[in-house]
């Protein structure tokens, strides 16, 4: 495992965004077999939970032969067709959002702050997981054998990339790696949170996102604070010691 | 199988086309298809690597300027001139990656502390060893620009559809501005604009004596080496 997920390391985060060539950038391409099969498997996930149950309802209701199923235990990928399932439903998802931020009368637009815009996207992803709330932990549990990790931390990380770009990232250097790492750790623990939050409309779980994300923003601002202190006390050491050395 | 249509066959593509000429297609009538993961993959490592290259190079001067402009004012405007259009290159390429999703490199602190350190030392050796300094990173990146040229010009023959129909369109029909799609040929524009500054950079250095720097054979080609292990990294991490 530690092999592929090394191999697969960076290579493997998203990459360039081709705005002009569209058809390049799909999350989910919806004219492929098995992303039809398992599209309509989704359906069935209220009932069964992500189990493979799902799967066998989809073929009988497409009324296609059972031996479609290859198409997903033969995948190049070898994964169960559970861990498909759940894969497949993150991506589903993460394009969800998509639309949504690409929708023109979002209500994202009318946020200006990245940091509010950021709690605002992690809060609608999450509300897309209501209607399956109860059978999530079950499909969260595929993603966390150390077999699979490499591939849910694909996803994550793609995660939380749409969401920092989305929210305004502009960061071009190290700090767009931070940004990233703590908008997807929010995610994770948010998500973790939500599955045991009792609470009406799942109001916890928001202020949850909400504290977290502010925490992101204080521990930036404390960062660039230091940065320039530090930058000041480095400028004027310099001029201390040129004033002493100096002749004249 | 269609890509290499044998001369005759080719012949008669081009007369079909010409016949199809009559209509004029618009920008806006245009879908380009899509780009391979290999395509993409190029893509993502020209944009990284040009940012932290404009990185480097941005440093350079600005520590050669620290060092140098108060001891030989005559240089002052030259390095001013090179340090401003440096800065004018890595602004547009961030503006890239930020835009076009790209991650930047893995390694910007190293990068950072190599080109001031880069910079500063040959500056402190001599007037001569900075210039020479120039030769040898502007010749690597001259160079490099101009591969990812070819490769920008050569590998993304990508089909274009018509928007509402589908259909395919043959570029002959096209006119040349229109075969591109707006970003691929604003991205070689700026690789072109900026290869030529930076070979600009690369006589003033030879004009200010950089062939004078003593040892010039062994700065130059070790800088040229450090450069050419730079963009190896950082292309992949």
């Amino acid at each position: 495992m530690s092999n592929r997920f090394w191999s697969r390391g960076l290579q493997s985060v998203r990459r360039y965004h081709a705005y002009d060539h569209p058809a390049s950038n799909l999350i989910v391409d919806p004219t492929k077999l098995e992303n039809k099969l398992l599209t309509k498997s989704l359906e069935y996930i209220p009932q069964f939970g992500f189990s493979d149950q799902c799967i066998s309802e989809a073929i009988k209701q497409m009324q296609y032969p059972d031996s479609i199923r290859s198409i997903l235990t033969a995948s190049f990928s070898g994964h169960s067709t559970e861990l498909q399932l759940m894969v497949h439903w993150l991506k589903t998802q993460r394009q969800a959002l998509d639309s949504e931020v690409n929708s023109p009368d979002s209500q994202l637009h009318s946020i200006t702050d990245e940091y509010e815009r950021a709690s605002f996207l992690i809060n609608k992803r999450l509300s897309y997981n209501i209607p399956i709330i109860d059978k999530l932990s079950g499909g969260i549990s595929q993603l966390l054998v150390p077999y699979n990790m490499s591939f849910s931390l694909e996803e994550l990380y793609n995660l939380g990339d749409d969401i920092a770009f989305h929210a305004g990232d502009a960061s071009i250097d190290f700090a767009w790696y931070a940004k990233r790492l703590s908008l997807s750790m929010v995610y994770v623990s948010s998500e973790l949170y939500m599955v045991q939050d009792k609470s009406a409309d799942f109001v916890n779980t928001k202020k949850f996102v909400e504290d977290k994300v502010k925490n992101i923003d204080h521990l930036g601002e404390a960062y660039e604070n230091i940065e320039q202190w530090a930058f000041f006390n480095a400028i004027s050491a310099f001029n201390l010691v040129k004033s002493q050395v100096s002749r004249g | 199988m269609f890509k290499r249509p044998l001369s005759s066959s080719s012949r008669a593509l081009q007369q079909v086309s010409k016949a199809s000429q009559s209509k004029k297609f618009n920008l806006s009538d245009l879908e380009f298809g899509k780009l391979s993961k290999a395509q993409i993959a190029y893509l993502d490592r020209v944009i990284r690597v040009d940012q932290s290259g404009e990185l480097g190079a941005n440093l350079i001067y600005n520590a050669q300027y620290v060092v140098l402009a108060n001891r030989y004012p005559h240089l002052k405007p030259v390095l001013q001139h090179m340090w401003d259009q440096e800065l004018h290159h890595y602004s547009t390429f961030n503006d890239l990656q930020v835009r076009r999703r790209v991650r930047p490199s893995l390694l910007t602190p190293l990068w950072k502390v190599g080109a001031v350190g880069l910079g500063a030392v040959t500056a402190l050796i001599s007037k001569e060893a900075a210039m020479a300094c120039t030769v040898a990173v502007e010749t690597v990146i001259g160079n490099h620009y101009n591969e990812q040229l070819r490769v920008l010009m050569n590998q993304y023959d990508v089909p274009i559809y018509e928007k509402n129909t589908g259909e395919v369109i043959s570029k002959e029909s096209l006119e040349m501005t229109l075969r591109t799609s707006p970003e691929l040929r604003q991205l070689k524009e700026f690789i072109k604009e900026f290869r030529d500054e930076e070979l600009e950079h690369l006589e003033t250095a030879i004009e200010h004596d950089a062939k004078k720097a003593v040892p010039y054979m062994l700065l130059t080609e070790t800088i040229k080496l450090l450069c050419h292990g730079a963009i190896y990294t950082a292309e992949r991490v």
